[in-house]
């Protein structure tokens, strides 16, 4: 069994995560709860050929969903954040490297850096001026100059490291209240990629360092929480934790399971209130399934089981989940593109997939 | 006699009393082309070829084919032929398959040239007798008889080399001679060789750091962890009589090298070590009417994979593979008339494959399975040996009912792949030589020498066991994969120009088309893994043009000309209808070599390739390259000293298109030249041979 399912493994948690693409580009804000403040207009995506060789960004208009496709190449595993008005473009699988982008002035990116080898950055976030970027090989979250993009330094999570040398492998980075809330998914790569209990740690961006934690199941991620209080937690079960989906608040510093998966592996969310769009990987890394998740419940509304590789989720402040649908190599004939739900009533806008030249990889909003 | 030299060697008759006798045909290069329906290029390796050059070499010199490098000397190189993968072309030695079905990418860089009297390159019609169903195309490496040589070399990136080799008398004739004793109707004789191989490979190389915007941090760093070193021994008995002969060979191989990774991303630890041995025997003989060869072959490979680091692939990896492949091929030939010679070709194979982690200390299941083909051709002459026909009816099995349990029981288990398959695989070869009879006084002697030639023929690739099971660094196995099937065609002509004004020469001219489906390519499927999948069809076709000449006994020149044009069928949109990576559209290769006899030769090669895309969805177009090389040598009695250059004008950086998707940003970036993405070339690059060649040419 091995190696093929530590592939399919880190097919769905290392080779993309969901970016947690709504825009919490005010700090100490909390995102808008109102219904929706429809300040965003503009969807980027980051796309991949076939042989995973190359990559392209687009960007959707996210009134009429007219494209404007294929603006600029990417690495062949590109991902895309959108933090303090700035999209972040960045490039993986042996071409590390973070591009700041102005909002449609897709020439030439504001400044381009290269990182240090075997990086791998997932996603970055802009805070207290500075960009911090997940870097899930590195198993640090580095700094960088808003307006250089000169190295500042890391947030120095050796206090996380599990029994490999790799570190912690931090995937998600959300602002919340003036601070940054990583999930470290803690893999033991020389025992198998098997869990070592995954943690959601709070880092002070003018500290520059972590000041609380939460051990939470295995291979966790974080996500915003529109219209919630707090935080999301998405885990597999680890040790005595369920896997499912977790309520972190950490004003009152409460942690508490809202959604219990069962061996169900969630991979992608988009919450809003009550409700939530997510995706899903079977234990057996067999079959990916999509489900409406209500929150308030506590309870899995409704599921459907498909053939699709489910690349990416976000959320933008319409209360809209978009769902990209990657390349399958499963079934390398299967429908790409995206889905557009209406969180509120887990239903889809589009009886067709948006089609881009290239299939989404990595979505998120300004 | 060498029975795979098939296409130097025929039958004919005795116009006076009918019986069948079996002939040689002039053993030259250009005379056996020239008698064969195959489209054929062989590539003698003697004097006109540089210390420089490795197999990879003498094989990018033909048409049709392109060499892919992961750098300099040394490094991983495979050869495409007619815009094939490099798995779909069979290599073989002296008609031994080292990867029997495509079973692996053929890595020619291990292959030491020293060991090979002649390079043959079949691009369509590959003889029955190698019981081959290639989609590509067969590379036949022949040992033959060998002059005595020693060199030593040594060049830069420390890069040495060490060679002996030749060819004696064996132990029946030596013995023989040595009491006195008349000739026997049997005499033996031995070639052996061994060679070093040695490399650091620390070429410095340029690198974006990957950031095609930011040339602040362009620069120029040297290649580490690139170092190999190879040592490879073959040893040949060979004892021939006037109607039989047995030989009896094997060939060994060690080598053990740092995998440097790409250019943005290297490696500091990775290793790999392989060994394999091949030992084949064969006899074969001739009574009459009838010539029968049988031929016996097991091939041993080891290769340990340590990325304990994880630099490579996904985690930490310790590795080891063993693939052990036996086999059997007879063949039979029976001159029935003048004008018809039937023949039967049976080959039979057993494949092994085990995988054992070393970092668990544990074994997966052992793999087998079983191969086979049964060919029934035939050569059918016409016209007073104007007209050669021959088709060849084939079937090839594979029986992948032992290939054992699936390994993730989450794919689905057993696939396709479990079954008793099989693929007919039949194919036809034509030679036309309408003026054949040179001398016939209302023959124009200008055509005597003209050839026209038609191939075609189906054939078939069953996965190999890394395709379908294999887990090692960045590559994942896929145990649904489906046999690659395809047919190829090709109509063209050969004519052998007559020795006019100090000149002689041959010109070759073909058009081929192929096509494949359920082609397998790796695509990507997690950041730091690549998995093998049948993606839908393709199709290639295009020209090939070779022009040979000597020129007034002093002046050798090879000229070729491919275009190729491709395209990819598969259903997915961005890839569809575009053209496939790594197969140039154009490719000129020019060699000239002046020479005063033995005593000063100079050598140089110009090889140009232009409209090569660098991926599938054809957004990097690299910027075409002209590479030269040179040599100069320098000799008396049987000693020569030479001092080669390879890419002589030290290229190593091409400009291009910084977005290929904008028609607004013309900006170019610069970036390494490359075959493989992120594996630079090396530029200039200089190697100094010393030589010594028994003058005797090898007669024993």
């Amino acid at each position: 069994m091995t190696r093929t399912l530590l592939i399919l493994l880190s097919l769905s948690l290392c080779a993309c995560p969901p970016t947690t693409g709504l825009d919490d580009s005010a700090p100490g804000v909390e995102p808008d709860t109102g219904g929706g403040s429809g300040e965003q207009t503009t969807a980027v995506v980051t796309t991949v050929a076939s042989d995973y060789a190359t990559g392209a960004f687009a960007t959707v208009d996210l009134d009429d969903w007219s494209i404007s496709d294929e603006l600029f190449v990417t690495s062949g595993d590109p991902a895309v954040s959108v933090s303090e008005g700035s999209v972040f473009q960045l490039n993986r699988f042996g071409y590390d490297a973070v591009r700041r982008y102005e909002p449609g002035a897709w020439t030439a990116p504001l400044w381009e850096v290269a990182l240090e080898d075997l990086s791998n950055p997932y996603v970055a976030r802009v805070c207290e001026g500075a960009v911090f970027v997940a870097l899930y090989d590195k198993g640090e979250v580095g700094i960088y100059d808003l307006d250089s993009g000169a190295a500042l330094g890391a947030v120095d999570l050796g206090a996380f490291f599990d029994a490999d040398s790799a570190g912690p492998e931090p995937s998600t980075l959300v602002l919340y209240q003036g601070k940054l809330y990583a999930g470290l998914e803690r893999l033991d790569r020389d025992g198998g990629w098997v869990d070592a209990g995954g943690v959601v740690v709070e880092i002070d961006c003018s500290e520059r360092a972590v000041t609380r934690s939460w051990a939470v199941g295995g291979n966790t991620a974080v996500h915003p929480w529109p219209q919630g209080n707090g935080l999301l937690v998405r885990a597999r079960a680890f040790g005595d934790d369920a896997g499912g989906l977790y309520a972190l608040d950490p004003a009152a510093d409460t942690l508490e399971l809202l959604v219990d998966m069962g061996d169900e592996q969630l991979t992608g969310l988009g919450a809003w209130g009550q409700r939530a769009v997510a995706t899903s990987l079977s234990a057996d890394f067999g079959s990916a399934s999509r489900h409406c998740l209500d929150l308030g419940a506590g309870a899995v509304s409704a599921s459907e089981i498909t053939d699709a590789y489910y690349s990416d989720v976000a959320v933008n402040d319409r209360g809209e989940a978009w769902v990209a649908t990657g390349a399958s190599w499963m079934d390398p004939g299967a429908p790409t593109g995206l889905w557009v739900y209406a969180i509120e009533t887990c239903t889809a806008r589009n009886d067709e997939p948006i089609q881009l030249s290239l299939h989404p990889w990595s979505v998120a909003f300004y | 006699m060498d029975a795979y030299a098939q296409a130097g060697e025929s039958w004919a008759s005795d116009d006076d009393s009918g019986e069948v006798v079996v002939v040689e045909e002039p053993s030259g290069t250009d005379d056996a082309a020239s008698a064969s329906s195959a489209t054929v290029t062989i590539i003698a390796v003697d004097e006109a070829i540089s210390a420089s050059a490795d197999v990879a070499a003498v094989v990018d010199s033909a048409s049709g084919t392109v060499v892919r490098r992961l750098g300099g000397l040394g490094d991983y190189s495979t050869v495409s032929i007619r815009g094939s993968s490099a798995r779909q072309v069979q290599v073989f030695l002296d008609g031994v398959p080292l990867n029997p079905d495509g079973s692996q990418a053929v890595n020619l860089s291990e292959l030491p040239i020293s060991a090979f009297e002649r390079v043959e390159i079949y691009r369509g019609g590959a003889p029955a007798e190698l019981a081959a169903a290639p989609i590509g195309g067969v590379v036949n490496l022949v040992t033959g008889r060998l002059p005595s040589t020693a060199s030593l070399a040594y060049g830069a990136h420390g890069t040495g080399r060490v060679v002996g080799a030749g060819s004696t008398l064996g132990p029946v004739s030596a013995l023989r001679r040595l009491r006195g004793l008349p000739p026997s109707a049997f005499e033996d004789d031995l070639l052996l060789m061994a060679e070093a191989f040695g490399t650091r490979g620390d070429f410095d190389a340029f690198t974006d750091s990957g950031t095609l915007y930011n040339q602040d941090d362009d620069e120029i760093v040297r290649r580490q962890n690139n170092d190999k070193r190879q040592a490879s021994a073959l040893a040949r008995w060979r004892l021939a009589g006037e109607r039989m002969e047995l030989s009896v060979s094997d060939s060994f191989l060690a080598r053990e090298e740092g995998l440097p990774g790409p250019i943005t991303s290297p490696t500091a630890t990775t290793r790999l070590a392989t060994w394999r041995n091949l030992a084949s025997a064969r006899v074969e003989g001739h009574s009459g009417m009838l010539r029968v060869s049988a031929m016996a072959w097991q091939q041993t490979r080891g290769e340990t994979l340590d990325d304990r680091e994880g630099e490579i692939g996904v985690g930490a990896q310790w590795q080891h593979y063993r693939t052990a492949t036996t086999g059997l091929t007879g063949h039979m030939a029976w001159g029935l008339r003048s004008w018809l010679v039937p023949s039967l070709t049976l080959s039979g194979r057993h494949d092994g494959f085990l995988q054992t982690d070393l970092l668990a200390q544990s074994a997966e299941e052992p793999r087998s399975r079983l191969a086979g083909s049964a060919s029934a051709s035939a050569s059918l002459r016409a016209w007073g040996d104007r007209l050669l026909l021959e088709p060849v009816l084939q079937a090839s099995a594979l029986d992948s009912r032992r290939l054992g349990g699936a390994d993730s029981e989450n794919l689905g288990g057993a696939g396709a792949s479990r079954d008793l398959t099989w693929a007919p695989t039949p194919r036809v070869g034509l030679l036309i030589r309408p003026w054949l009879g040179d001398g016939e006084p209302d023959v124009d002697p200008a055509w005597a020498g003209l050839a026209l030639k038609a191939n075609a023929g189906r054939f078939f690739r069953p996965p190999d066991f890394t395709e379908l099971f294999g887990d090692r660094g960045g590559v994942v196995g896929n145990e649904e994969l489906t046999p690659e099937r395809g047919w190829q065609w090709d109509a063209g002509l050969r004519w052998g120009l007559p020795a006019r004004w100090s000149a002689s020469g041959a010109v070759d001219l073909a058009f081929f088309q192929s096509s494949v489906v359920d082609r397998i390519l790796f695509v990507q499927n997690s950041q730091h893994t690549s998995v093998p999948v049948n993606l839908g069809r393709s199709w290639t076709q295009g020209v090939e043009a070779a022009l040979a000449l000597d020129l007034c006994g002093w002046v050798d020149s090879q000229s070729n000309l491919t275009w190729t044009l491709s395209r990819n069928l598969t259903p997915q949109r961005d890839v569809a209808d575009m053209q496939l990576p790594g197969i140039p559209t154009w490719e000129i290769y020019q060699g000239t070599s002046v020479h005063w006899g033995e005593h000063l030769r100079l050598g140089h090669s110009w090889s140009y390739t232009d409209g090569t895309f660098l991926d599938a969805t054809n957004w990097f177009l690299a910027p075409p390259r002209s590479l030269h090389g040179a040599f100069v040598r320098a000799g008396v009695g049987g000693l020569s000293l030479e001092l080669s250059l390879l890419n002589l004008l030290d290229r190593t950086v091409a400009w291009a298109d910084r977005n290929p998707l904008s028609d607004d940003d013309d900006t170019l970036a610069p970036g390494p030249i490359t075959d493989f993405f992120g594996y630079p070339l090396p530029g200039r690059t200089w190697l100094v041979s010393l030589a010594w060649t028994d003058p005797h040419r090898g007669d024993p």
